[in-house]
């Protein structure tokens, strides 16, 4: 009878000491009446194989122990759809927060593609743990306590929205979309260089009489004349379908999704490059040139670090749109 | 399409749950140690784990619904459970709700 001697100690070393006595009494007896059993059956002693099964049987030390100590869970039915709630959205928030710090490390790293996705998942990784062990021995606490959060059981229906609203995005009027491709066209004509709304003025700088400032595109941009008027002329294809309404739909999410797309890639290029507006002037010193241009090419380089993550975000929601929107399979019809 | 297997004994396993508890109340109107209670319940059709039923055991006297004894039976030591005043009092009360709620489901099923 070792193995009963072994599986009681198991189980004495999980059971609190108060009851350790009893408990392995009880437990010593109802074995032994199973093993009795056995050897009735069989008409001889068990052997150590047989005695192991019944004790397989009868369930392993840590389950049989778990289920003296009575509340065996840390989060209770009644509160874990607030702590999945809550858990949702602090996963929400350190992605988001991830996804802009690996953006960020990338555009500031452009000859290093490794580094934003290190630094979003290292990031991420910490943040994630660290939330969801709290927000766990928070729940766990709160599980533990006769009173439970009054919002659960006293709320009131009226309190309850009139309608439900997604709260961050807007829908898109038609005088939106409009606005849109007035907009984009404007840029076109100035990109393409048809209208003539570029006015070379940094207002920061204090310009003496017969000092001038001229500011002027970069190479780079040259470089990227294609590939930026192809993505205006896309956004205002979206636009344009949206104002057909849920006809195309799709389509517009579908070109939105693309477009996004295409503008990481022409940013990742041109973010590359580093030196974005060329500064020269008559009658000023050249450090105060190379200032001016400093400060204009840093703001520049801010700016598109923030378009770039901009971008990120768009891609996912849209990403998340198109996932939504897609028609779902209807469930076959019984035969 | 036919219910899975697993899905079924899912769902027969927790209709039987919430059933134990009146099951063994009711066999320990008289006097019973864990192996014959549990062989009793067995034979009624209620099989259920011993690592299951002496936690529940302990559970339901902790709750002042069983009285027990240690006794000594068949050369052996045995702790012998049957119902206090309270557990008949709450036995009879989820019997009466058990057979109402048989009642409402013959209607439905």
């Amino acid at each position: 009878m070792d193995l009963i001697d072994r599986y009681l100690a198991a189980i004495g070393a999980l059971t609190l000491q108060g009851q350790r006595q009893d408990i392995l009494a009880e437990l010593r007896d109802a074995l032994m009446s199973r093993c009795e059993e056995k050897e009735a059956e069989t008409g001889r002693p068990l052997t150590e194989d047989e005695v192991a099964d019944v004790l397989r049987g009868f369930g392993h030390p840590l389950v049989v122990a778990a289920r003296y100590g009575g509340q065996s869970y840390l989060v209770g039915p009644e509160l874990y759809p607030l702590y999945l709630f809550c858990l949702k959205i602090l996963l929400a928030i350190v992605a988001a927060i991830a996804v802009v710090t690996g953006v960020v490390t990338a555009a500031l790293h452009p000859g290093n593609p490794g580094a934003g996705i290190g630094a979003a998942i290292g990031a991420f990784i910490p943040a994630a743990l660290a939330n969801v062990g709290a927000l766990t021995i928070i729940a766990a606490i709160v599980q533990r306590q006769k009173v439970r959060p009054g919002f659960l059981t006293n709320w009131n229906p009226r309190e309850l929205p009139k309608r439900l609203q997604r709260p961050v995005f807007r829908p898109q009027t038609r005088l939106d979309n409009i606005a849109g491709i007035i907009a984009q066209g404007v840029f076109v004509l100035w990109w393409t260089r048809a209208l003539a709304v570029w006015i070379p003025y940094v207002s920061y700088v204090p310009l003496k009489a017969g000092q001038q400032l001229d500011l002027a595109r970069a190479p780079i941009w040259d470089t990227l004349f294609w590939p930026v008027l192809a993505l205006m002329l896309a956004s205002i294809a979206v636009h344009a379908l949206k104002l057909f309404g849920q006809k195309f739909r799709m389509a517009a999410h579908g070109l939105d999704l693309a477009r996004n797309l295409a503008a990481l890639v022409v940013l990742w290029v041109a973010l590359q490059a580093g030196h974005w507006v060329t500064v020269s002037g008559r009658g000023m010193a050249a450090d105060a040139l190379a200032k001016v241009d400093y400060g204009v090419n840093l703001g520049l380089q801010i700016g598109l670090v923030v378009l770039t993550v901009v971008a990120v975000s768009l891609v996912l929601y849209d990403s998340w749109r198109l996932f939504r929107d897609q028609p779902r399979r209807l469930a076959p019809k019984p035969d | 399409m036919p219910v899975e297997d697993d899905l079924f004994e899912k769902l027969r396993l927790e209709l039987r749950r919430g059933s134990l508890v009146l099951a063994v109340l009711g066999a320990l109107k008289v006097e019973r140690y864990g192996y014959t209670l549990r062989k009793v319940l067995a034979d009624a059709g209620l099989e259920i784990e011993e690592s299951a039923l002496y936690p529940m055991l302990r559970r339901l006297e902790t709750q002042g619904l069983l009285t027990s004894e240690w006794r000594e039976e068949d050369k052996r030591n045995k702790r012998f459970y049957r119902l206090s005043p309270d557990g008949e009092t709450l036995a009879a009360q989820l019997a009466t709700e058990w057979r109402a709620i048989n009642a409402s489901l013959d209607t439905l099923l």
